[in-house]
């Protein structure tokens, strides 16, 4: 890819160059730094038939209630200590949203693969579990689905005999590459530098096996900043497309270092989300009667967002103060 | 002394806890139990979790999820999850950890994914069946009971939970019983206790099948046994766990800040 010198865009901008069909990795896990100004832009876009991968939480539930997400390859569907992700179960139940169960290694794994420019990796993850049992696979239909089924294996594993240390049966993991990625970082230059704090999942992965990444970031800073301390910089700017600066762009989700997770916003969605109706009611309410992610920051408002302000040398918010 | 089921579930599964233990926790059940035994009997337990905390205490309240940066505050290291997930946990090099379970079968194998039961309908496509009730999935729980050396798995002791077959296997524990994890050359033991919050079953050396070892002082052998969906063998030294100390229930309390075990 060729260094360009600017990628700074706006979230308009940014997910316009996601289509129907996409496979689509969003990044973090559970309810930390995950790209939820980004989520609520594809609805408002009313992106439709996305392949998510690896879990449907916080980020993507909204997205699976929403319509915007045909199925899922992954191996999580809640929210921690908020419970199960209300909206994906009522989908699966109802048969509108098909999930095909992958180990969270064959995940970490098939990025890597995909990373690495490899077509598998070989793992015991999930052996004599039901990932593998033939009657709850949906890949050939995920792969029907998808706008580049490439992306998509022929087929979900291979068993084989391990050939270099006879240590018995193996399973060929295929790569999991996306057509999108979007991570959300603390810190990213203008050429997309990126810096994060906390855990990086397997973000680091992700971003060189997608074939767009979008960075939306707390702040965007000077790429010389950010090479004072290059060890710090985990996702260079070769693997990144576009950079878009969303201050609270993880709300409610936490970001180490700048904000808590509201907890009772995450409660107040999941109890909502459990109804189509009253689900409907929660997205009219903070999809799509506010235009931009500007806006919707001005509903919660300063009082609320300040009292979710991480306090050092924490990089959360103690609940005592 | 006045305590919650919950309450001793949790101590019991605290006290499987050696000092120096290398362990991964999950929210919830998982991490309150593991951090009282950090705080009450294993003040050297390395405790992390997948989102890639080494190391942890938690800090100013117990963490929301696995990578919550309450966990964090003063841990060793905070890396990644291929770290964790790979490194530890695929290579065999976990000491213990904590799994739930919705369903849970003789053998140990641990079902999250979803409820079937009879009459599930098909899908329009394919072979697969509608779920009647879908579960929060694998999650890493399935890395645990391949990698681990040894873990516990936490249930509420209900019939429908504890039944002859799960209807899917997303964890698995002794397969068929017997030797069957060797077939697939797992680093790890396999599940050592199914702790209840009426008591604790354990896997027979040789079969594997779990049977009755303990029951909590306010449980029975009888009610047990009505609560189990399997034709359960109870030890012929079945023995009353012993209730909680003093300093047992001031420890995880300390950690259960929020008092949800203490829930009825």
């Amino acid at each position: 890819m060729q260094a360009k010198t600017n990628k700074l865009v706006s979230l308009n901008e940014a997910i316009q160059t996601i289509h129907d069909g996409d496979v689509l990795f969003m990044g973090s896990f559970i309810d930390s730094r995950r790209p939820m100004a980004a989520a609520h832009e594809i609805i408002r876009q009313q992106k439709k038939r996305l392949i998510l991968l690896a879990q449907c939480s916080l980020a993507e539930d909204i997205l699976v209630g929403s319509g915007c997400a045909a199925a899922w390859r992954g191996c999580y569907t809640g929210m921690a200590t908020f419970g199960l992700s209300p909206a994906t179960l009522r989908k699966i139940e109802s048969g509108d949203f098909f999930p095909d169960e992958i180990g969270h290694i064959d995940i970490i794994l098939g990025a890597m693969a995909a990373m690495v420019g490899s077509p598998f990796v070989a793992t015991r993850a999930t052996l004599g579990s039901d990932v593998l049992n033939e009657q709850y696979s949906r890949n050939e239909y995920i792969k029907d689905l998808a706008g580049h089924p490439e992306m998509i294996p022929h087929q979900k594993f291979v068993l084989m005999e391990d050939p270099f240390f006879d240590e018995g049966v193996i399973k060929l993991q295929p790569a999991m590459p996306a057509d999108v990625a979007i991570i959300h970082v603390q810190q990213a230059g203008e050429k997309g530098t990126a810096r994060i704090s906390g855990s990086l999942a397997f973000d680091h992965y992700f971003v060189h096996g997608a074939r767009t990444v979008i960075i939306t970031a707390e702040q965007v800073v000077p790429e010389e900043y950010l090479r004072r301390d290059p060890n710090r910089n985990q996702i260079p700017c070769t693997a990144v497309d576009m950079v878009v600066e969303v201050p609270w762009g993880a709300h409610p989700s936490q970001v180490q270092n700048f904000y808590d997770t509201d907890s009772q916003f995450i409660k107040d969605y999941v109890t909502a989300a459990k109804s189509e109706e009253m689900f409907s009611q929660w997205i009219q309410e903070w999809v799509f009667k506010v235009n931009s992610w500007d806006e919707y920051l001005g509903k919660l408002g300063a009082v609320r967002l300040q009292k979710l302000r991480s306090s050092p040398p924490f990089g959360y918010r103690p609940r005592n103060i | 002394m006045d305590y919650t089921k919950n309450e001793m579930m949790a101590i019991a599964t605290g006290r499987e806890f050696k000092d120096g233990e290398i362990c991964i926790f999950g929210v919830g059940l998982s991490m309150l139990a593991g951090f009282f035994a950090q705080k009450n009997h294993a003040p050297n337990l390395i405790a992390f979790t997948e989102g890639g905390v080494y190391g942890s205490t938690p800090v100013g309240g117990l963490p929301w999820g696995i990578e919550d940066n309450r966990i964090s505050a003063n841990a060793t290291s905070f890396t990644n999850a291929i770290d964790a997930l790979c490194m530890l946990v695929a290579a065999g090099k976990v000491d213990n950890a904590v799994i739930g379970a919705a369903q849970i079968d003789k053998y140990g194998n641990v079902n999250t994914t979803g409820i079937w039961e009879s009459g599930a309908q098909p899908w329009k496509v394919g072979k697969y069946m509608l779920p009647k009730v879908r579960l929060n999935g694998s999650g890493g729980a399935n890395e645990i009971a391949v990698g681990a050396k040894k873990y516990l798995i936490m249930a509420a002791h209900q019939k429908k939970r504890f039944t002859e077959k799960v209807d899917y296997i997303s964890s698995p524990g002794y397969l068929n019983g017997g030797n069957d994890r060797e077939k697939y050359g797992f680093p790890g033991g396999g599940p050592s206790a199914i702790i209840t919050n009426l008591g604790i079953l354990k896997p027979d050396p040789v079969t594997k099948e779990f049977y009755l070892d303990a029951y909590f002082s306010f449980s029975s052998v009888e009610e047990i046994l009505e609560n189990t969906g399997w034709d359960l063998k109870v030890s012929p030294d079945v023995k009353v766990v012993p209730e909680p100390t003093e300093q047992e229930l001031e420890n995880l309390r300390a950690v259960d800040e929020t008092g949800s075990l203490r829930k009825k």
